[in-house]
């Protein structure tokens, strides 16, 4: 089914180390296998979900609320697996 | 934040000698070391820390530019330093390319707001070609001070 519009859920951050290099590159490799944009937001701060770099000047801190926004036709199936990964607890 | 408040004025290396990943990590933790940040005995437990992080994934973020870093309890704060290579030293980073700019940080275990303002400081400080390409051209610990110290405060 299409999505009509971008969609948008809000995850808090359960990293213990936060939103640091390596969750930041596991999920832009992930968002860049879909079409849509994905976009994540922290406050004021915005970042292109395809670029870990972007990601990392979010300084997402453990129990962060972040805003997750995916646009475009693969939107519907691209966000649960791209919230769960920003939500979750890396293995240590 | 600025990239002085982190990096070691002491422990900055204006010319690498080392030609490998290991052994820029390895310069870049003797010298945080001589510039009194931690003991000797910590000294190859740090290195082997930030190794093992490379191992889950190369800290070279392109353009010449590489972040390796680990948390460790030898340091009560935030430490860091910096390193230039003007041959480049390959660091399997993202775009293949070699590095010239290292920024080495080791953060205390129980600090991890600190280590993102640290990583998102170094990160856009180094969006900026023009600061980069000077950073390159510097020959001396003053000079890159002077960078760093002068670098766009917080942000």
């Amino acid at each position: 089914m299409p999505a009509n519009g971008p969609l948008r859920t809000t995850v808090v951050v359960a990293n213990p180390n936060g939103l640091h290099m390596r969750p930041a590159t596991a999920f832009a490799q992930t968002a860049r296998t879909y079409r849509a944009a994905v976009t994540v937001y922290n406050g004021d701060r915005r970042a292109d979900g395809k670029s870990s770099l972007d990601l990392i000047l979010l300084i997402a801190e453990p129990g962060a609320e972040l805003v997750l926004e995916v646009d475009g036709e693969d939107a519907g199936t691209a966000i649960e697996p791209l919230a769960a990964l920003l939500a979750a607890v890396e293995a240590q | 934040m600025r990239m002085s408040h982190f990096v070691v004025r002491d422990a900055i290396l204006p010319t690498l000698t080392a030609t490998t990943k290991e052994g820029v990590i390895r310069e870049m933790v003797q010298n945080l070391h001589a510039a009194g940040q931690f003991a000797n005995t910590d000294l190859e437990d740090i290195v082997k820390a930030v190794m093992r992080r490379e191992l889950l994934g190369s800290t070279g973020i392109g353009r010449g530019i590489a972040i390796p870093h680990s948390r460790h309890a030898a340091v009560t704060q935030l430490v860091g330093t910096m390193a230039l290579s003007k041959a480049g030293v390959p660091f399997e980073s993202i775009d293949a390319e070699p590095v010239h700019v290292f920024v080495l940080l080791i953060s205390p275990q129980d600090r991890p707001g600190d280590h993102l303002r640290a990583l998102e400081n170094v990160v856009q400080s180094m969006r900026d070609d023009s600061f980069v390409q000077a950073l390159r051209g510097a020959t001396t610990r003053e000079q890159v001070w002077e960078m760093i110290d002068g670098s766009r405060p917080s942000w």
